[in-house]
């Protein structure tokens, strides 16, 4: 494992910038296009360039503070927010937070081994990577699952789930007024709660609170996805400030991913205006399957480091290349997709407007 | 002569007045547009609104200008300091030992706390810039 500055971030050189740069706007095409904070690609993206991962979630969750922060007004203006929703869960969130990043810091600060390793390094990155591969392995299952649904002729989201709490009794109830639903307080404080812990632990919020919100709550998508955003900037605020506080924000992460996922935030929005539903479904869930599979990849790594298997530590080299490589072949086919569509449309638009503007010249019609 | 009402879902005035003079032509627009809005259940904007809008101008060209200034002073101050800011945030280097010897040394918290509201602080300010020039260059290639 290459040393770290100060004990917690990675020595930066032009080639290390970039790619950072490249895992900003990658995620930031997948963020825009999926409606999450594309943190699924980026934690694991930098923990394959040797950041710890403690403060690659650290960065990624205080980049998700200032990203969300610039996002969510564009949702308030169309009337996909609803604020009360949000702030019932950020009271929960915040507790949900704080707990992840006592786990993750405790983890990661635990003492060294005489071999050199550093057990706490390799504690922090296999409880992070565990989780990120348990969690996001039933997203992306239940995803492909959606998908297949669509394609049987089922489109909306499933009311099931939703009516079943809702025949339990469990007072108190608020009524959400933008998003038109009565729910216990209870559900929505313990889906807050949820959406905390994985904010501060793996960095990936949105896709545990924009499906509680839709499956739990019955709130409309485009609400779910407003209301969760508008939610992002106060976890995100929250983490940010845990995590500095811990010194574990490394703010120069921070800084390469937004000069990426700033622009390609916008380029992904765009995407899905010329994309069908069905192919964004498809795409996500198989992008973050295969991230999945990348991060299960590193952590034979991190198990031979807390001395759990017997393995020749030249091995990490390859394992991490692998891991990266698959993460990267993900990141690139889902962006690359994405952004051959929104070139295509691009350039389709423009023809329309050549061919409007020649027009123009034309003699007017009798 | 304006047909009927309600029956329109947008109204935009486009380059009207145009053998009168510049203070006229915009003194006669806006006679109109109040008369159209007193008849007609529809939002009503000029060509003018519309291109400030979705079109790529001078001032916008100012506004990324500006912005830009800003983005490229906050990661020169950064990249340049990597150091003096790393140790800034770890709480250790040449910060723990200013801290000690101040105010900030008399709890072992303040120093941390400080840190927390430096980043709590900053990084909205390089969000909200490089977002402005982002967008701004995004509007120019007529992809916002």
């Amino acid at each position: 494992m290459e040393s770290l500055l100060f004990g917690q971030y990675i020595d930066l050189n032009m080639a290390v910038a970039l790619q950072v740069v490249a895992l900003g706007f990658i995620g930031g095409i997948l963020s825009g296009f999926i409606g999450s904070g594309g943190a699924f690609f980026m934690t694991p993206g930098m923990m394959n360039l040797g950041a710890p991962g403690v403060v690659a979630v650290a960065s990624n969750i205080t980049h998700k503070y200032g990203k969300a922060m610039v996002g969510s007004r564009r949702h308030g203006e169309m009337g996909n927010v609803d604020k009360r929703l949000s702030l019932y869960m950020v009271i929960t969130s915040f507790i949900g937070i704080r707990i992840a990043v006592w786990i993750n810091t405790a983890l990661f600060k635990m003492e060294g081994d005489s071999h050199g390793a550093s057990t706490g390094a390799g504690a922090s990155d296999l409880y992070i990577s565990a989780v990120f591969v348990c969690i996001l392995s039933v997203v992306a299952i239940s995803m492909l699952r959606d998908v297949l649904r669509s394609g049987e002729g089922e489109g909306a989201p499933s009311r099931k789930l939703a009516d079943f709490l809702g025949r339990i009794y469990m007072p108190p109830y608020v009524h959400l007024k933008v998003a038109d639903v009565r729910v216990s307080l209870w559900i929505i404080l313990i889906a807050g709660l949820a959406t905390g812990y994985l904010a501060g632990t793996i960095g990936v919020g949105g896709f545990i609170g924009v499906p509680a919100m839709i499956y739990l709550f019955g709130v409309p998508t485009a609400v779910a996805a407003g209301s969760e955003l508008y939610l992002a900037q106060f976890m995100g605020a929250w983490g940010a400030i845990n995590y500095a506080f811990q010194g574990l924000v490394d703010l120069r992460l921070t800084m390469l991913l937004y000069l990426g996922s700033l622009v390609g935030i916008y380029v992904g929005a765009y995407g899905v205006k010329v994309v069908k539903e069905v192919m964004i479904r498809l795409v996500t869930a198989l992008i973050i399957l295969l991230c999945v599979v990348s991060r299960a990849i590193a952590v034979p790594i991190y198990l031979r480091q807390l001395g759990w298997t017997r393995m020749d530590p030249a091995w990490d080299a390859y394992f991490n290349q692998a891991s990266k490589i698959l993460l990267f072949v993900a990141g690139m086919s889902g962006a690359g997709m994405i952004l051959f569509f929104v070139v295509k449309a691009y350039r389709q638009r423009r023809q329309i407007h050549q061919t409007l503007m020649s027009a123009e010249g034309l003699p007017e019609a009798a | 002569r304006v047909r009927g009402r309600g029956q329109y879902s947008l109204v935009v005035i486009g380059d009207l007045f145009l053998s009168k003079g510049h203070a006229a032509r915009q003194r006669a627009t806006r006679d109109l547009r109040s008369f159209l809005e007193d008849r007609i259940r529809a939002p009503i904007v000029t060509a003018d609104e519309l291109g400030a809008q979705y079109l790529f101008g001078k001032r916008d060209a100012f506004k990324a200008g500006f912005y830009l200034l800003v983005t490229v002073a906050l990661f020169f101050l950064v990249f340049t300091n990597q150091d003096s800011v790393l140790a800034f945030l770890a709480n250790a280097g040449w910060y723990a030992e200013s801290a000690q010897r101040s105010a900030l040394g008399r709890f072992e918290w303040l120093p941390k706390l400080v840190v927390s509201a430096a980043v709590f602080l900053f990084i909205p300010v390089v969000a909200y810039s490089y977002g402005r020039v982002a967008s701004a260059f995004l509007k120019l290639i007529k992809m916002e």
